[in-house]
């Protein structure tokens, strides 16, 4: 039942520290497996019936993948660091302007601040989670990539 | 030593730096060539995409721009930024996992196809000779304004420069210089930022001045922004951090501008090929950030000084007598760009907008002229020349070495001299870098009235074609080589058409735009248009064939890189 409570969370940045961080738990592995099915639907490939995203690679790769279900929170992490971009970019920044404009901080009114600040500020904190997040999502696996031949 | 001096020195002196740095770096190998070896630091990286990103237009005309603009500038602020996040997310790390050496490449491997490949060719090249103009241009620009050297020879000398480092060097010297590059634009434009910061709201650093008081003047105390707020009131201008208001861009269109250039970001290929120089994806997503980290310290700075330069130019200008305008109005009026006509007479400056202003202000001299306003030395003059120079000359770089592996690469290599040894095609990428270079410095001479046109050309290109075909290259299975060639055949027609019709030839105005978006905006469309097409392209002749879902499972680090 753990399941049926994590599924319809919000993305939240907390949620992006979550998918990231604290990797490995078996709570966590839980939820991992029931938002999938959501994940997939919000890919274009969802309307075409017979090939679906996880089961097709699934059946073609290798019998020891380098990290199991590392794809899996890989996508996951995607789609809630991207919610955050978008908010923070054309939600506060374009769509919600107006409103925010009304309320003065600091010398800026709000949304003119996310349109030409904000938003860049929350981009490169996106961006330092992600390669963090990612690094610890693929573990191991990606570091043998260090070793790969260059060309 | 004049102004004239100081731009010598620092200009010599910045060209000698990137020579030796071309000389040091050259190259023996396609490899070393194309890529660079794949041995650069992600640090280094992310510095050179940084420079390779941020064009003449960034340096001199954005901040000029968003002057003007107010809120609106928003679309370039956030568009040229956000679209790292996508870079980062959706792209980089895969294709640097693909390997090899350039886009079309990837696209046709992916797809299994020829046709994709040589359709991305075509688009490569056309997105990079377009903005290759205007770098050209702007090359000469900087030339004419600082050294009265005629356009001409300037457009001449700078070509010569990158064609030293881009033919010995390839990626390897490119990644270098560029790295150079950076950290003189940088400095030449956080000097004279940090100097009209201080001067106007008493504190160096512009992104908090941005939100402070002013010091001086008779608005003393007041918020800058409220202060461009209330000065706007009083000349019956649309408020400057106002949004959707009469005289500025609707919500449909800010939206759909700033999402065409945030996914036209992640799709221009001289951006994307610098992900294949770092040893591995790990190192392409840090490198991404590393990028976003040295181009927002301008980009963040920017919409300050446009915001400084407000407030001082039409404080300083605002009925004053002619003859009483600070020197740096005269000296920017002597060279055309600012042109004052006294329409009623009275010999004092009225600032306006719209037809009957009493002055015309070229909106690339507002960084240009900063250091005058905020009377800095000379030689802060002189680095700021420099410093265009280098935003130019290392966007023309990597945009010049996509078109020279392309043609080396994917047109001869692949197809008209399959066997061709490695030898000899380095010695075709270093022709065809010549050729394009050559080409390049042609343009910018004699530049085709249309180029300022066809700049939103480049990212609505950039969006409608590589961006999704490389989004669902990683991200689905379902793709078959026929969706993906129609797909970016049909994003990026739709949007060359429309372009065309609209921006172009003018065939209609604004009020015929669809859903009330401009050409600048309308590679959102034909992404979407992109998108569709290749979805339903791919339902009737699939399904793709086997060995594309190994190869997605290999971009998704689930098998092993395979040679």
């Amino acid at each position: 039942m753990a399941e049926s409570r994590q599924t319809p969370r919000i993305p939240t940045a907390r949620t992006a520290w979550n998918a990231g961080l604290q990797t490995g738990t078996a709570a966590l592995r839980a939820a991992h497996v029931v938002t999938l099915p959501n994940l997939t639907a919000r890919t274009p490939g969802n309307a075409d019936p017979t090939p679906v995203l996880i089961q097709s690679t699934r059946s073609v790769s290798q019998p020891s993948p380098p990290r199991p279900g590392a794809w899996k929170r890989s996508l996951r992490l995607i789609a809630v660091l991207l919610a955050i971009w978008f908010t923070a970019s054309l939600g506060l920044g374009v769509l919600l302007v107006e409103p925010l404009n009304r309320i003065w901080m600091g010398g800026f009114p709000l949304g003119f601040w996310f349109a030409q600040q904000g938003a860049i500020l929350v981009f490169l904190v996106l961006l330092v989670v992600n390669a963090i997040a990612m690094d610890r999502i693929e573990g191991k696996a990606d570091r043998s990539d260090d070793t790969e031949d260059p060309s | 030593m004049s102004i004239a001096g100081w731009t010598l020195v620092f200009v010599v002196g910045s060209f000698a730096l990137y020579s030796a740095i071309a000389v040091a770096s050259r190259v023996r190998t396609t490899s070393g060539f194309y890529v660079a070896g794949r041995g650069v630091s992600a640090l280094a990286n992310g510095m050179a995409t940084g420079a390779d990103w941020m064009s003449a237009a960034s340096f001199i005309s954005m901040a000029g721009l968003i002057s003007f603009m107010g809120y609106d500038g928003a679309i370039y602020l956030m568009g040229w930024t956000g679209g790292y996040v996508l870079l980062a997310l959706l792209v980089a790390p895969y294709l640097r996992r693909y390997g090899r050496y350039t886009i079309p490449e990837f696209v046709g491997d992916r797809f299994a196809s020829q046709a994709a490949r040589l359709t991305a060719v075509v688009c490569a090249v056309f997105i990079s000779f377009t903005y290759v103009a205007g770098q050209m241009r702007g090359v000469g620009v900087v030339f004419s304004r600082f050294l009265t050297i005629p356009v001409e020879y300037g457009v001449a000398i700078g070509g010569i420069i990158v064609l030293l480092y881009a033919t010995l060097g390839g990626m390897r010297g490119i990644t270098y210089t560029q790295v150079a590059q950076y950290c003189v634009l940088i400095v030449a434009f956080l000097i004279p930022a940090g100097a009209i910061s201080w001067m106007m709201t008493g504190t160096p650093i512009p992104q908090i001045g941005f939100g402070s008081p002013l010091i001086e003047g008779e608005r003393a105390g007041v918020a800058l922004l409220r202060a461009i707020d209330q000065i706007h009131a009083d000349l019956g201008l649309p408020e400057y951090t106002g949004a959707f208001l009469a005289g500025k861009k609707t919500l449909p269109d800010v939206f759909a501008i700033t999402m065409a250039l945030m996914t036209g970001t992640a799709g221009l290929p001289h951006v994307l090929i610098r992900f294949y120089t770092v040893k591995t994806a790990r190192l392409a997503r840090w490198s991404v950030m590393w990028a976003l980290f040295f181009i927002a310290i301008l980009y963040t700075t920017a919409p300050a000084v446009a915001a400084f330069a407000r407030v001082n130019m039409i404080q300083t200008l605002h009925n004053t007598p002619f003859a009483e305008a600070p020197d740096w109005f005269r000296n920017w009026a002597a060279t055309g760009l600012i042109q004052f006509t006294d329409r009623n007479g009275d010999g004092l400056i009225q600032y306006s907008e719209g037809p009957g202003a009493e002055l015309a202000i070229d909106r690339d001299i507002m960084v240009l002229a900063n250091p005058e306003i905020a009377e800095l030395p000379a030689w802060v003059v002189g680095l700021v020349a420099a410093g265009g120079l280098a935003a130019a000359l290392s966007t023309a770089a990597g945009l010049l070495l996509v078109i020279s592996a392309s043609v080396s690469h994917d047109l001869l290599k692949s197809f008209l001299r399959p066997g061709m040894s490695e030898r000899k095609e380095l010695l075709a990428a270093r022709l065809s870098a010549a050729g394009a270079c050559v080409v390049a410095i042609i343009v910018g001479i004699y530049p085709p009235d249309y180029v300022a046109a066809v700049v939103a050309f480049a990212f609505g290109l950039a969006a409608a074609s590589f961006f999704p075909a490389l989004v669902l290259g990683v991200f689905t299975t379902w793709v078959t080589a026929r969706g993906a060639v129609a797909g970016m055949i049909a994003g990026t027609g739709f949007t060359a058409v429309y372009i065309g019709w609209f921006k172009v030839f003018e065939w209609s105005g604004p009020e015929a735009w669809w859903f009330g978006i401009s050409p600048e905006g309308i590679g959102t469309l034909g992404m979407l248009i992109n998108f569709g097409v290749t979805w339903f392209v791919s339902r009737r002749t699939g399904p793709p064939p086997a060995d594309s879902a190994k190869m997605v499972a290999m971009l998704r680090g689930e098998t092993p890189t395979s040679g």
